[in-house]
């Protein structure tokens, strides 16, 4: 099933959307962001997904978003990549 | 008339705000290779283009907000300046575009900001979508998450190619500071609103 950009910050109703950021280099991978600000703890996040096409880096912002609203960046790294 | 590889083509998506004011976008395309298509097949095609990328715009638009026409020319840099090398035609638009959104709108200076970049350094474009209404505005003046993930649908949809006989046409910026015309590698959807800085007073109230 394909999923669209809205289903995924859907997943983060929650947060500020600061900026989105999709990328389209010659090379034919497709690069998406969403920098958002977390409406629980109130910390920045960039979650990004990089595909061969747009549904895969999707899919791939939609893991990186989990990740990032579970925790799970912050507690192995300690913090998060700057912008 | 077919295009030439490297031709660019001005299309200007005009529209007419809640406000009687005139609201024009204006993209640039650059044909990949020879393109065997009909003046009216390329009219065709962008305004296919145009319509179903401003449908994502539908629920935060303006009902009051019409789309009037589509113009194409074809264009080229000369003396530093764009000049018209031929129109290749001028379509109604807003089959699918059909703005539905009812409420109060902002002052037409403000408008929701897309920036295009390209690989060539300070050679962006900015598109300026407008009317911008109460509703989808939060709190400190932030763009709603809806709006932004509508206008990332938007951007993506303009920076797809559009396939024609034999090529492509490709978004970019003719740019008379590098003269050439590069293609938009990128977008950027901020939640900050951008201002419109009015060429003339009085004009576009």
């Amino acid at each position: 099933m394909s999923i669209t950009l809205l289903d995924v910050l859907r997943e983060i109703a929650h947060a500020e959307i600061v900026r989105i950021v999709e990328r389209h280099p010659d090379d034919g991978v497709v690069w998406l962001a969403v920098h958002f600000k977390d409406g629980v703890d109130g910390r920045y996040h960039v979650a990004q997904g990089v595909g061969a096409t747009h549904e895969d880096a999707l899919r791939e912002l939609q893991r990186s978003v989990r990740r990032h609203v579970s925790g799970e960046v912050y507690d192995a790294a300690g913090d998060d990549l700057p912008f | 008339m077919p295009l030439n590889a490297g031709d660019v083509v001005r299309v200007a998506i005009r529209q007419r705000g809640p406000q009687g004011q005139d609201i024009v976008n204006v993209i640039h395309y650059q044909a990949d290779a020879a393109i065997a298509s009909s003046d009216a097949e390329i009219m065709d095609a962008i305004v296919a283009t145009a319509d179903t990328a401003y449908a994502f715009l539908n629920y935060f638009t303006p009902s009051t907000q019409r789309p009037l026409d589509v113009r194409a020319d074809v264009v080229r840099l000369q003396n530093n300046q764009i000049v018209i090398v031929r129109p290749l035609g001028a379509r109604s638009w807003g089959f699918q575009y059909d703005p539905k959104e009812s409420g109060n709108v902002y002052a037409p200076t403000i408008a929701a900001g897309i920036l295009l970049r390209t690989l060539a350094p300070r050679v962006l474009g900015k598109k300026f979508i407008g009317a911008l209404m109460e509703t989808h505005m939060y709190d400190y003046g932030h763009l709603s998450p809806d709006l932004m993930a509508a206008l990332a649908q938007y951007a993506a949809r303009l920076l797809m190619p559009i396939l024609l006989q034999g090529g492509a046409l490709h978004a970019g910026v003719l740019s008379k500071r590098i003269g050439q015309f590069v293609r938009f590698v990128e977008y950027e959807i901020k939640n900050v609103p951008f201002v419109i800085r009015r060429r003339r007073l009085g004009i576009g109230r």
